[in-house]
């Protein structure tokens, strides 16, 4: 794959990747902020994502963010992760200007109001009820986090720890908080679309080039423990079917052995012949549906299995058998079919991943905050150099019983 | 540069259509191409007529597009899964109410294997009935758990209400349902609804020669069998608009569904009725989202949409509030519906909606795959894409504050709608 781009940065440290994209009538704009949850504050957690919120609320020249954009017949969204706070547009080319305007306008000064404030706390409490406590399962990460995690913040949510320090956010916290992170310095925006680089460079220069503030914060994140003990937590909730975790720290996303756990998950889990779902749900009858997948995340994260129990299996049972396949793993030598498997079906969706300007310019500004926008292009080589040997070394050393976290969530109507 | 000034904003951005190059086999069976290949990956998708309102029984049109893969005369499941993930592609299949779709995501290499392995199953399914079981028996716990959750209970007791139970579009299935569910009635299905010649292909990507050639081969020839009529009618039911309330313990929001039957893609008010949903609910800055959400912080989101059946279209509404809030929340929606046919649309907002519907429009056309989606929905409703896309366009055009209330008049008041709560009611 060859997506070619060019990088540029403003005096204001601003850094921007235009990518050229002439069949479409639209152009999409993305901008990341170099902030997620994992910045926050033990006692003030789901800060990061309260703020997605207020960025939508008005900045200092602009009192509504959105009219203006969809009068550009535009649309746009956001979204916050426990490593960064992303914002993104989509609009005709023509109205390009708009979306400059507005990122501009909020990346200098947000307009912040007690109004604004007080109605989006009440807007992310029921986002938090939405979706973590009115739902089955809901609240599985919000147990799990600070099972796996105990000294980094990874061991909250996005939404936060607890709902009541959203809740009891004050303005001058809000203030606080922008003014630690919402700077160019520390943002990356990304265009792809129909757009002459020279005259788009002019308009950036025009709307970003004056926002000087400077950036001052370190980032100076205490790094997880090695885990040396097994952990477990058991829960019982109101729900139809029993459902077990099981949970192993990994590497941090810039290392290279992540795409070895990518590809370790892809062969356990990836697809509808993935050994999982062959042997324990398809065979032994263990399971109703199984997973194994990677957090993703840019510090060190977890590989986690989820599993939902069948009627009549025990905890032990469920546990026992995901370690069959993990020794499996360990001591089987990987036939050479299903490597090539794995590994076509990680080219096809990376291939897929790239489809269409609003997923090329989100890509690439996470690829340019990772290290370089050209991993985009990059990445799948370090997949095809991965052994078969390599994957089975990771299972042997990592996955064990003393690096383990289990959740055992049960239902009470089995009880 | 004046900051509080929004830039000059050109309003005559249109969307338009890529030309379609379509392909109509001897035994009629219709190939959509949109050429893509910035990537060298191909996108298939297999459109049979073979939903949910042609079956006679529950979960028959689900379970006979899943049992696909479970097992031919020569394959196992696993050997079928196997097949098409050794050559790198991801093929699954949904079936809606009117229709089954088998999608396919390869590389552009090796598509005609994936073609060859996709017609054997097409064609050798032997639906064994073991590994339906195992299928029905895992899919039950999760109709279990969508039973735990309010906005299911609510919305799928709204289309009982607007439909009646038992109707073609009201076909959810129930928990005894999952065991009884037989291989006959599967395949018998399978004969009637998933012949090559019924088949819509949309293929985005390049297709080359070669490709072509194998797929008139493998879906383009004549099948010998009686060219069965469609039989299939649809009952108009003759519900009354009421309120349904689920009660659920324990529930820290309740959800609300709210709706009724619309008329369809077809129908002159169809383009207005479509902007007026869209102005109350169908967008970020509608009026509910500024009343409910912005304004009361009731809840995390509600929206509003039109969802067109081939034989029916509904409007709703659709939401999960604080349960404190539940009747305030209907009462603001009232309001809402209300003000839409007492005051004049103001012109800002108006222009407003115009161009971001005009906007939504062009990103809804937008590269191939978005095309092949537009062209293949308007082809299964029986309209030309061109022609679907102008309507728009000129409703869009000749809307004016008249019209709007009008519409709101006749088809958005309050005693026409259909309410089903669950939650705290």
């Amino acid at each position: 794959m060859n997506i070619r781009f060019s990088r540029h940065i403003l005096s204001n440290g601003l850094r921007v990747i235009i990518q050229h994209d002439n069949s479409t009538p639209l152009v999409a704009v993305n901008v990341l902020y170099d902030v997620g949850a994992r910045d926050e504050q033990p006692e003030l957690t789901g800060f990061a994502h309260l703020f997605e919120h207020l960025m939508f609320g008005g900045s200092v020249n602009i009192p509504s963010y959105d009219s203006p954009l969809q009068k550009a017949g535009g649309e746009n969204n956001a979204f916050t992760s426990n490593d960064i706070t992303n914002y993104y547009i989509t609009l005709p080319k023509e109205n390009i200007e708009t979306a400059l305007w507005l990122e501009s306008d909020r990346m200098l000064e947000l307009d912040f109001s007690e109004k604004s404030l007080d109605v989006q706390k009440k807007v992310v409490i029921e986002e938090f009820n939405q979706r973590y406590l009115n739902q089955p399962y809901g609240d599985i990460s919000l147990l799990l986090r600070p099972l796996c995690f105990k000294v980094h913040p990874y061991r909250w949510s996005t939404i936060g720890k607890d709902i009541s320090h959203i809740a009891g956010a004050s303005l001058q916290d809000v203030k606080n908080f922008y003014k630690g992170f919402y700077n160019p310095a520390n943002a990356i925006l990304s265009i792809s679309g129909n757009i002459d680089e020279e005259i788009l460079l002019e308009l950036l220069e025009k709307w970003f080039g004056d926002i000087s503030k400077p950036h001052t914060y370190i980032r100076n994140i205490p790094a997880e423990p090695v885990q040396t003990e097994r952990r477990e937590l058991d829960v019982e909730r109101d729900v139809p079917q029993d459902c077990m975790i099981l949970s192993f720290p990994m590497c941090e996303r810039k290392n290279d052995e992540y795409y070895v756990w990518d590809l370790l998950t892809d062969l356990l889990s990836g697809g509808y012949s993935s050994r999982l779902q062959k042997s324990l749900v398809r065979e032994k009858h263990i399971f109703s549906d199984i997973d194994a997948s990677i957090t993703g995340s840019i510090d060190a994260g977890q590989c986690i299995f989820r599993g939902d129990l069948l009627p009549g299996v025990s905890f032990q049972q469920a546990e026992d058998s995901i370690w069959d396949e993990i020794n499996k793993l360990k001591n089987e030598p990987i036939p050479d079919n299903e490597m090539s498997k794995i590994l076509n079906l990680a080219e096809t969706s990376n291939a897929f991943r790239n489809v269409g300007i609003l997923n090329k310019a989100m890509n690439l500004a996470y690829y340019e905050l990772l290290g370089d926008a050209d991993l985009l292009n990059q990445e799948i080589l370090a997949y095809r150099k991965i052994s078969k040997e390599n994957i089975q070394k990771l299972a042997s050393d990592n996955l064990i019983v003393d690096r383990s976290s289990v959740l055992r969530y049960a239902s009470t109507k089995s009880k | 540069m004046i900051r509080t000034h929004q830039p000059h904003i050109s309003k005559d951005f249109r969307p338009e259509l890529m030309p379609c190059e379509k392909h109509v086999f001897e035994n009629g069976c219709v190939l959509m191409n949109f050429h893509y290949d910035e990537v060298p990956v191909v996108k298939i998708n297999f459109i049979f007529p073979s939903g949910k309102i042609y079956q006679n029984a529950p979960l028959v049109a689900n379970y006979t597009g899943k049992m696909l893969f479970e097992g031919t005369g020569t394959k196992n499941q696993h050997e079928i899964a196997s097949g098409f993930e050794i050559a790198g592609a991801t093929v699954n299949i949904s079936t809606n109410e009117d229709n089954a779709t088998i999608s396919v995501y390869c590389t552009a290499d090796n598509v005609s294997d994936v073609l060859l392995q996709l017609h054997h199953i097409l064609t050798e399914s032997v639906f064994p009935e073991e590994q339906l079981r195992i299928l029905t028996h895992n899919d039950k716990q999760e109709y279990l758990v969508n039973l735990k959750k309010v906005q299911f209970l609510a919305r799928r007791s709204l289309f009982n209400s607007i439909f009646g139970k038992d109707h073609q579009y009201t076909c959810f299935g129930s928990e005894s349902d999952f065991d009884s569910v037989s291989t006959d009635y599967l395949k018998s299905f399978h004969q009637k609804q998933y012949k090559t010649d019924g088949c819509l292909i949309v293929w985005v990507g390049t297709i080359s020669d070669q490709s072509m050639a194998l797929v008139n081969q493998l879906f383009g020839q004549p099948v010998h069998h009686e060219k069965q009529v469609s039989t299939l009618e649809i009952r108009m039911p003759d519900t009354q608009p009421e309120t349904e309330k689920i009660q659920v313990e324990d529930a820290r929001q309740s959800a609300i569904y709210i709706g009724r039957q619309v008329p369809g893609i077809t129908h002159p008010d169809y383009q207005n009725i479509s902007i007026v949903n869209t102005i109350l609910g169908g967008y970020f800055g509608s009026r509910l989202m500024k009343n409910i959400r912005e304004d009361k912080g009731y809840t995390y989101g509600i929206h509003s949409h039109i969802l067109n059946y081939q034989h029916a279209s509904l409007f709703i509404i659709g939401t999960q509030v604080k349960a404190d809030h539940t009747y305030d929340t209907i009462d603001e929606i009232k309001k809402e519906l209300i003000r839409l046919q007492t005051d004049y649309i103001q012109t800002d907002e108006l222009e407003l909606v115009k161009n971001y519907i005009s906007g939504t429009l062009m990103q809804s056309i937008d590269g191939p795959f978005a095309q092949g989606k537009f062209y293949s929905g308007a082809f299964l409703f029986g309209v030309d894409a061109d022609v679907l896309l102008n309507n728009f366009i000129q409703s869009i055009r000749q809307i004016t504050p008249e019209i709007i209330k009008e519409i709101t008049r006749k088809y958005f008041t309050p005693n026409q709608l259909f309410y089903s709560l669950s939650g705290k009611t």
